[in-house]
């Protein structure tokens, strides 16, 4: 198991709240700073969430659309922005299956997605991951959510528990129940 | 939480944390090892999921995107000098000046006894500080008294109060009087110049006082004459008035009826 946790997962940009008061009064060039710090992990989330790569950029894209128009309903300090970035990314993954009654198709979905020649270690990475992508469409809505935030975004219980609106109690056994159900599954694929 | 819900969570947040790994987890929970085991893994293996980076090409596309969208969606630049604080505190300053001359316009017309009666006598005051002619404005106060007293005339406490505010500001109009004739009649007076030789008054004979229509003398009435009226005037002795003349005039108060006093 990979035991180190990597602090980038997580942790907030050091002077993310000069950023984001700059932002909020107009500055368009401190907004960009923040799309550079946290574009990767809001792509990260919206990737594991949906099976279209089109649809996990142009929603990742949207997200900082909407961020931007949104940024005086952000209080400062009521929690990281990344929260409430992944707030207006799962809210949009929502839209998304809502307009698009995009529906998974476990064998279209298992592919490869690579940007032009890869070496045969980035294509088993990607290979990989897209297993990893697969694997997760076989859990609920939530328990997805769940997982992603905690293990993929590295965001602790109570950070979760805020953007999907439900008690730390209810993530931790929703938590408990996905990886018994990611578990039994990667089993059986592996027995198969 | 059930307890094998607290050591999952325990684990979990060891091994995000690098404070032990997996083996160390599992040995201090035996009981748990075999559950455990499995569901650390996949939480081992969801972690992988950071490795995933976006496209370079992708990134730089969105971020194009993105400086497009804000310089056409720009935001209203905050005006320097107006934070929040400053706004917050304008508006209270605004609520409070419009709670004040609500309250006042409202008092104006309250009687004795009633809530905003006090918020009534303190603008009168502040009324009559500011007012270029304090008279004037005691005058209108006190016409203002006398129409409280004539419409709570039936109840006994709030009459009581309305005339006794009306009895302050009578007083404080006779002090403003006198102040004020002296002020306007003392100089002129202390300026005239009465001839030395004064012809002495004749002494009436019986046949005089017989031949007077007034058989008890002349009544004399004292006139504010100012530059006349001097205690030099032959005929005219204002007794016991020191100085020229203070209580001993008639009251000047040409727009009161006084209401009778109360028994």
């Amino acid at each position: 198991m990979n035991t180190h946790h990597p602090s980038h997962t997580s942790d907030p940009l050091p002077d993310e709240r000069r950023l984001v008061r700059k932002a909020k009064s107009g500055d368009s060039d401190a907004f960009a700073r923040i799309y550079d710090a946290y574009v990767e992990r809001v792509y990260r989330y919206i990737y594991f969430r949906v099976t279209d790569d089109a649809a996990a950029e142009d929603l990742t894209s949207q997200v900082f659309l909407k961020a931007w128009e949104s940024l005086d309903r952000y209080q400062i300090g009521s929690s990281p922005y990344i929260a409430w970035l992944y707030t207006i990314a799962r809210n949009l993954v929502i839209d998304h299956y809502r307009t698009n009654k995009e529906t998974v198709n476990l064998e279209d979905a298992v592919h490869l997605t690579a940007d032009g020649p890869s070496p045969d270690d980035e294509v088993q990475g990607r290979f990989e991951l897209q297993a990893m992508r697969d694997a997760l469409q076989f859990l609920t809505d939530e328990q997805q959510q769940v997982l992603i935030l905690r293990f993929i975004a590295g965001l602790p219980t109570e950070n979760v528990a805020e953007i999907m609106e439900k008690r730390e109690g209810a993530i931790r056994a929703l938590q408990m129940r996905a990886l018994q159900t990611l578990s039994k599954y990667m089993q059986e694929k592996e027995v198969a | 939480m059930s307890d094998f819900e607290q050591v999952l969570e325990k684990c979990l947040n060891e091994l995000a944390s690098g404070a032990s790994g997996l083996d160390e987890c599992l040995a201090r929970h035996p009981e748990h090892a075999a559950q455990l085991q499995p569901l650390l893994l996949t939480a081992a293996r969801v972690e992988m999921g950071r490795e995933l980076r976006p496209s370079a090409a992708f990134k730089a596309r969105a971020r194009a995107k993105l400086t497009l969208h804000m310089q056409a969606h720009p935001r209203k630049r905050a005006v320097s000098g107006s934070t929040p604080w400053w706004r917050l505190a304008s508006a209270l300053v605004v609520l409070v000046l419009a709670f004040l001359v609500t309250g006042t316009v409202y008092a104006q017309g309250v009687l004795p006894g009633d809530l905003f009666y006090d918020w009534k006598l303190v603008s009168e005051r502040l009324w009559r500080r500011v007012s270029p002619n304090p008279v004037n404005t005691d005058l209108a106060i006190a016409n203002r008294r006398i129409g409280e007293i004539n419409i709570v005339s039936n109840d006994p406490v709030r009459r009581a109060r309305a005339l006794k505010g009306y009895q302050e500001v009578v007083t404080r109009l006779e002090s403003e009087f006198d102040a004020k004739i002296l002020e306007s009649i003392l100089p002129p007076v202390d300026s005239f110049d009465f001839p030395e030789q004064v012809p002495p008054t004749p002494t009436p004979t019986l046949d005089d006082t017989t031949a007077t229509p007034y058989p008890e003398g002349p009544e004399i009435i004292p006139t504010i004459t100012p530059g006349i009226l001097s205690t030099k005037l032959p005929g005219i002795i204002l007794t016991n008035a020191p100085g020229i003349f203070s209580t001993k005039l008639p009251k000047l108060i040409p727009t009161i009826e006084i209401p009778p006093p109360i028994r």
